[in-house]
């Protein structure tokens, strides 16, 4: 694929900063403004032509580096749902539908925003509170710990996910990242000095995420073996068709069929935003352990090839039948093969065939049947290890990007729900993401639109 | 998520107290603490004894903001809301010894004369340098709804009269402007910066607000919401305190 949109398409540079931006105002022009405004940063600060440092030939000349070019300075602006229809707990955001994972159903009206005076767009589709299985889990399991073992009630529950919920969003998200940091903290600090201070928007928060060097998270396995690479390269089109809207955009469900979201809309994107902290302690020790469908348990590295279900060093796919590594098939496809507790196989489906769920549960006879292969997504994360400055202390984890043109049936959430965290789908629960073996955290998380790249200013779409 | 569930089984009974029954505290580091000493005196100390004695004589909201390291000379380094039943029962503490330790417990992370405490009152047609002021008459509990804050330092360029010139009439504006939603204010401007936080019934209907203003009049060191921040309550349990506070606003939960 010739035409890359950086930010999405290609891998992330080895600097990524995740800036989560509000906008404490509904006025439209000053809105405008603003994304005018980091629109001259963006100008300014990735013109093709700027230069930063040079490298040495091998005939001792230097050549000067392209910050862009070279460097793969980069901003990505995404819009939440709070950008259209305010923080949760709103009146705009009251009596929201949830689009179900599976099977496809329901009836959907578009929405119209209530802020900045877009009276003319719709929200987009896909575009919903963030509806993860296993967040509630991981937060009851929390207060459990912090009440002396004793259970939440309900409301109090629910109380501490909606804080959960509206404490990940933001009306903005910037993705800025370079192969300096040096030039993301450049760009950032511009839009700091320039937009976000003078205009009095909020920074609600700043994530730093490095990439290691080596490929791999910090769980030791390579991240990002099966990434829809072969397909970009060989099959921009199937490719695309997974990941940018397109024209005209998916219907809305119980709607006639003229009912769409706007067409300008047309060639953005869905990004899911997760922040997992990882529990190396527990994952690296002798101790961890994971149990298969038929009961038997596996221990230390063994039971860590069986979560992940590849080979750390060389990143290949293991059998489940043979416990050989597998060679490389097109798309990875070989992966289908692993054990069915790995995180690698449950995150990619398995066979490729119309697949008939035993899930939800349907009359004997009946069945809602998808093709595993039509659920893609474009992952893009990139690990952190933040350091306690006073302890020494390090928290590792992920930062989990990922773009899609369906989140909920099609991309993370159908993933995450109907698979990842589904024990009835290949009859194991995650090996990784297993809420029981506490190794994964969700600490956050929020989705946001990407609009088509801009022609005038990031968001244009909204407003022109 | 950092929320306990003692926090969340708090169920809420809103307890509004007049505008004019809060001190509005705008703190000085002492010079001899470091700025990593202070932060963790705050933290450590201050913040949640604060919570655990004044709760006693009648505290009811307590929404302190430690200001960044890097902010300009001659702002403050923290600044806080302290909301009493009334400003009796904040004048009663004077009477218990308890109260008095607190009272003198100042002296050991703030500098004096620098920092300044008082009640607000009304704005009116004048504006008086360190006087804090409110815009509205009406009871208000500042532990729930939505509150947010902003601290800014006087532009180089401006004298101390231009600054507080074009704040009072934004301030007056905002009098005179008032919706139901935005039902507290409290502002206090200096010679070298400005405070102000509102409190609106709603995030959502803040955004109606106009405090992204603020930063035409005055360079901007902060602008935040203010986040709930669950502290120990008891005076014997034993209980490390806050860390990493700098550049945050805390709405510290407590029982009442």
């Amino acid at each position: 694929m010739s035409n890359i949109r950086p930010g999405v398409d290609d891998n992330p540079a080895d600097y990524l900063y995740l800036v989560k931006v509000n906008v404490p105002f509904d006025d439209r022009n000053k809105m405008i403004r603003v994304l005018k405004a980091i629109q001259a940063v963006q100008s300014e600060k990735m013109d093709p032509a700027r230069i930063f440092s040079s490298h040495r030939l091998p005939d001792g000349g230097l050549k000067p580096r392209l910050v862009v070019a070279d460097l793969h300075l980069n901003l990505l602006v995404g819009f939440g749902l709070r950008f259209f229809l305010g923080p949760l707990g709103s009146p705009g955001r009251a009596d929201e539908q949830p689009v179900p994972n599976f099977p496809p159903g329901g009836s959907f009206i578009p929405r119209t925003p209530i802020r900045f005076g877009m009276k003319d767009r719709v929200v987009p589709l896909y575009l919903r509170t963030m509806n993860a299985s296993g967040d509630q889990g991981w937060i009851a399991s929390q207060l459990t710990a912090r009440n002396s073992g004793q259970a939440p009630a309900p409301d109090d529950l629910n109380t501490a996910y909606q804080a959960f919920l509206a404490q990940g969003e933001a009306d903005l998200l910037l993705q800025i990242e370079c192969e300096f940091e040096f030039l993301v903290l450049d760009l950032l600090d511009a839009i700091r000095a320039l937009v976000i201070d003078p205009e009095g928007l909020q920074i609600a928060s700043i994530q730093r995420g490095v990439t290691r060097g080596d490929g791999k998270a910090h769980i030791g396995f390579f991240d990002g073996t099966s990434n829809m690479q072969q397909m970009m390269r060989e099959d921009p089109l199937t490719y695309r068709s997974k990941i940018y809207l397109p024209t005209p955009s998916a219907a809305y469900p119980g709607q006639p069929i003229e009912v769409r979201d706007d067409p300008r809309y047309d060639g953005g994107t869905y990004l899911v935003y997760r922040k997992y902290h990882e529990n190396l302690e527990k994952w690296f020790s002798d101790d961890f352990q994971i149990t298969d469908f038929y009961g038997k348990t596996y221990q230390g590295e063994e039971a860590r090839r069986h979560a992940i279900g590849r080979n750390p060093h060389t990143g290949q796919a293991i059998s489940r039948a043979s416990h050989r590594q597998l060679n490389d098939e097109p798309d990875h496809t070989e992966i289908n093969l692993s054990y069915n507790e790995a995180h690698a196989l449950k995150a990619r489906g398995g066979q490729t065939a119309p697949f008939m769920g035993p899930f939800p549960p349907v009359p004997v006879g009946h069945g809602n049947a998808f093709n595993t292969q039509d659920i893609r997504l474009r992952r893009r994360g990139v690990a952190f290890s933040e350091l306690n400055l006073q302890t020494g202390k390090v928290d590792y984890g992920l930062h989990f990007i990922a773009f899609q043109n369906n989140i909920q049936q099609t991309g993370f959430e159908f993933v995450n729900n109907i698979w990842l965290i589904n024990p009835d789908f290949r009859r194991s629960t995650d090996g990784l993401m297993n809420p029981v073996g506490e190794i994964i955290t969700p600490l956050e998380g929020a989705y946001y639109f990407v609009p088509p790249e801009q022609h005038s200013y990031p968001g244009d779409v909204f407003f022109e | 998520m950092a929320r306990s569930p003692r926090q969340s089984q708090a169920k809420p009974i809103a307890k509004p107290v007049p505008p004019d029954a809060v001190r509005v505290w705008r703190g000085f580091r002492l010079g001899t603490l470091t700025p990593a000493d202070f932060l963790q005196d705050l933290g450590t100390i201050f913040i949640p004894v604060t919570a655990q004695l004044q709760r006693l004589y009648g505290l009811t909201a307590y929404l302190p903001t430690v200001l960044p390291s890097s902010k300009p000379e001659g702002v403050p380094d923290e600044i806080a809301l302290v909301f009493y039943q009334t400003q009796q029962a904040y004048n009663d503490t004077s009477n218990i010894v308890a109260g008095r330790a607190y009272s003198l417990l100042h002296k050991t992370v703030f500098a004096f004369p620098a920092s300044l405490s008082g009640f607000p009152v009304v704005l009116g047609s004048a504006l008086a340098l360190d006087q804090p002021y409110y815009l509205f008459a009406g009871e208000v509990d500042w532990r729930g709804g939505f509150t947010q804050v902003f601290v800014g330092g006087r532009p180089a360029n401006t004298t101390v009269q231009q600054f507080s010139g074009k704040l009072q009439r934004f301030f007056q504006r905002e009098q005179k402007l008032q919706t139901r939603s935005l039902d507290g204010a409290i502002f206090c401007v200096s010679a070298n910066y400005v405070v102000y936080w509102e409190h609106w019934t709603s995030e959502a209907a803040s955004l109606h607000g106009h405090i992204s203003e603020l930063p035409k009049y005055s360079t901007r060191v902060l602008l935040q919401p203010y986040a709930a921040q669950l502290v120990e309550s008891s005076l014997t349990a034993h209980y490390p305190g806050l860390s990493g506070i700098e550049s945050k606003s805390f709405n510290i939960i407590f029982p009442r």
